[in-house]
C-alpha cells in the first residue's frame, strides 16, 4: 500500500488550502484579517504540513491549533515539532468524542476542521468508517452546540474491501437525538455498500444530511481520490464549507 | 571562568562534553549491535496506545497510563545509552505504577486522596502499597484467581513464589544499588554497550511487558473483550511473549 503521509501534500494544496481560502472570502473582513482562526486538525508526526501551510496562508497561528494524535509516542514527537500548538489525544479521536469526558470539548468550537483519519494508523477492520462518521455528526453537534455560526469541515479517510453498513450508520445517526429531526435517510443507497464510488457518494451525501440536522446548509467542493493499492483500497477526502440555514 | 570554546562555565563544559560523547557512542553500538531487539521493544511499548484507548473511560488512566508507557520508553532509552542501571529502575517503576492503575481504577475516593499526596489511607490497608502485603489485594482478583487457577505453577502471577514477586525483587536490586547491578564497574566508569548488560535488561523489560499486559487483561477482562480482535492479537502476540501464557489468557477470556 503507499505510504499514506507522503499523499498528504497533495490533499493540502489541491483540496485543503483552496477550500480554506475560499471559505476566507466569506469571513467577516475582522476575522479574515486577524489570522486567529481556531484549528482542530487530526494529524500526524511524519506529515503535519497542513498545519504550516495554513499558518503561512495567514489563517491561524500556532496558540490556536489543536492537533490531535492518537498514539503516546507520536505525541512525544510532535512535541518536538508544534508546540505551542496544544497536542492532544493518545487515544482515537472517534471514539473519545462521544465520551462525556472529551478531552477538548472545552476547546470547541473551531472554524477549520481537519478530520483526516487517515493520518491516525487506522485499523482496516469493518465498522471503522462508520465510527468515523459518527464522530464527525458529534464534531458538528459541537459546533452547534457551542454557536459557531460557520466553519471549514475536512474530513479524509481511507476506503478499502469492508462495506458500509448503512442501517447501522442511520441507527447510531438517529441515536443522537435532535427535537424536530424526522431521521436519517440514506435510502438512495445499498444496505451493505460495496462499491467505492458509492461509498464515497454516500460519504458526501451524510455530510450533507448531517449539516441539515444541525441547521447547517453546506457547499462542497469536489472530493479527491488516490488509489492506495491495485485492489481498489483508496484515500477519500471530502471539503464543506458550512454555514447556519438561518445565516 | 567559561570555557573560551563554548561559554559555558567549566565543570558543565566538561559533563556536557563527556556526556554527549559517550551517550552518542552508546547509542550507535546499541543500534549496531541490537537494532531489533530495539524496535520489539518499542512495538511493545506502543501496545500502551490500545490501552489509553480501551481504558479512556477510568478516572485514573489519563494520569497513570501516561506514566506507565513513559516509563517503559525511558527504559528503552536508558538501555539504548549503556545506562542498565536506571534501565531496571524505570522498570520497577513501570510494574508499580501498574499495579497501583489496577487497584485505583476501581477505588476512585482512594485515587482522588492519592492525586492530592495525601497518603494516610495507606495504614489502613496495613502495608505500604496499595497492592497490599504479599500483593494481597491483587490475589483476591476474580480473574486473577482463576488465571493463577488455570497456568502451571511456573506461569504463576503472585502464588506461591510468583512472576510478579519474583521480578520485583530483581529490579530492586538496580533501585538499591546491590554490587552485581552497579552501574559503574572498576573495569567500565562510562556508559557503554555491554552485551550482557544488556541482554539482561532486554530479558527484564520482556518479563515486565508481559506481567503488566496479563496484570491490565485480567483487572479489565470485558472492556478487553469489547476490543477489536486486531487489537487483542496485537497484546496478545506482541504483548504476552509466552504461548502458555497466551493459552491461559485466551481460555479465561474465551476468545
Amino acid at each position: 500500500m503507499v505510504d499514506i503521509p507522503t499523499l498528504k501534500d497533495r490533499l493540502i494544496s489541491e483540496l485543503w488550502l483552496p477550500t480554506i481560502r475560499k471559505y476566507g472570502t466569506i469571513l467577516p473582513a475582522r476575522l479574515r484579517k486577524s489570522g486567529e482562526l481556531k484549528l482542530l486538525t487530526l494529524t500526524s508526526e511524519r506529515n503535519f504540513h497542513e498545519i504550516t501551510e495554513i499558518e503561512q496562508a495567514g489563517f491561524t497561528t500556532r496558540k490556536n491549533i489543536t492537533a490531535w494524535t492518537y498514539s503516546l509516542p507520536k505525541k512525544l514527537r510532535l512535541e518536538t515539532e508544534i508546540l505551542p500548538a496544544r497536542i492532544v489525544g493518545t487515544t482515537r479521536y472517534e471514539d473519545s468524542i462521544p465520551s462525556p469526558g472529551f478531552s477538548i470539548k472545552n476547546d470547541f468550537p473551531f472554524q477549520i476542521v481537519n478530520l483526516d483519519f487517515s493520518s491516525q494508523d487506522p485499523n482496516l477492520e469493518g465498522g471503522r468508517v462508520e465510527k468515523e462518521i459518527r464522530a464527525l455528526e458529534h464534531t458538528i453537534k459541537m459546533q452547534k452546540d457551542t454557536g459557531e455560526e460557520s466553519f471549514v469541515i475536512l474530513y479524509s479517510t481511507v476506503l478499502d474491501s469492508a462495506c458500509l453498513n448503512r442501517q447501522n450508520i442511520v441507527q447510531v445517526s438517529d441515536g443522537i437525538v435532535l427535537m424536530g429531526w424526522s431521521g436519517l435517510t440514506l435510502a438512495e443507497f445499498s444496505a451493505s455498500i460495496s462499491i467505492q464510488e458509492e461509498k464515497m457518494r454516500c460519504i458526501e451525501a451524510l455530510m450533507s444530511k448531517l449539516c441539515s440536522k444541525y441547521g447547517y446548509s453546506s457547499s462542497r467542493t469536489l472530493p479527491l481520490v488516490m488509489p492506495l493499492d491495485e485492489a481498489g483500497t483508496c484515500l477519500d477526502s471530502v471539503s464543506a464549507i458550512i454555514q447556519s440555514s438561518g445565516g | 571562568m567559561e570555557s573560551k570554546n563554548s561559554g559555558l562555565p567549566p565543570n558543565l563544559e566538561t559533563m556536557l562534553v563527556s556526556w554527549q560523547r559517550w551517550l552518542n557512542k552508546s547509542w550507535n553500538d546499541t543500534l549496531a549491535q541490537s537494532k531489533q531487539e530495539i524496535e520489539d521493544s518499542l512495538t511493545k511499548a506502543a501496545l500502551f496506545d490500545i490501552w489509553s484507548n480501551c481504558l479512556q473511560d477510568n478516572h485514573a488512566s489519563g494520569t497513570l497510563i501516561p506514566e506507565i508507557f513513559i516509563d517503559c520508553y525511558m527504559s528503552i532509552h536508558f538501555a539504548c545509552w549503556g545506562l542498565y542501571k536506571y534501565a531496571n529502575s524505570c522498570l520497577r517503576s513501570q510494574l508499580e505504577t501498574a499495579l497501583r492503575f489496577i487497584f485505583f481504577s476501581t477505588h476512585q475516593v482512594e485515587f482522588g486522596w492519592w492525586s492530592e499526596g495525601n497518603e494516610s489511607y495507606r495504614s489502613r490497608l496495613g502495608s505500604t502499597d496499595v497492592w497490599g502485603s504479599g500483593y494481597s489485594y491483587l490475589d483476591q482478583l476474580d480473574n486473577v484467581k482463576r488465571f493463577e487457577e488455570i497456568s502451571p505453577e511456573n506461569r504463576r502471577l503472585f502464588a506461591g513464589t510468583g512472576r510478579v514477586s519474583k521480578i520485583h525483587r530483581r529490579l530492586s536490586t538496580y533501585v538499591h544499588s546491590s554490587v552485581d547491578s552497579l552501574q559503574t564497574k572498576s573495569e567500565q566508569f562510562s556508559p557503554a554497550y555491554n552485551r550482557d548488560n544488556f541482554y539482561r535488561w532486554y530479558d527484564n523489560f520482556k518479563e515486565i511487558q508481559s506481567c503488566i499486559n496479563i496484570l491490565l487483561i485480567l483487572g479489565f477482562l470485558e472492556k478487553f473483550r469489547g476490543i477489536s480482535s486486531l487489537n487483542q492479537s496485537s497484546v496478545m502476540n506482541t504483548g504476552i511473549e509466552n504461548s502458555i501464557d497466551r493459552e491461559s489468557i485466551k481460555t479465561l477470556a474465551g476468545i
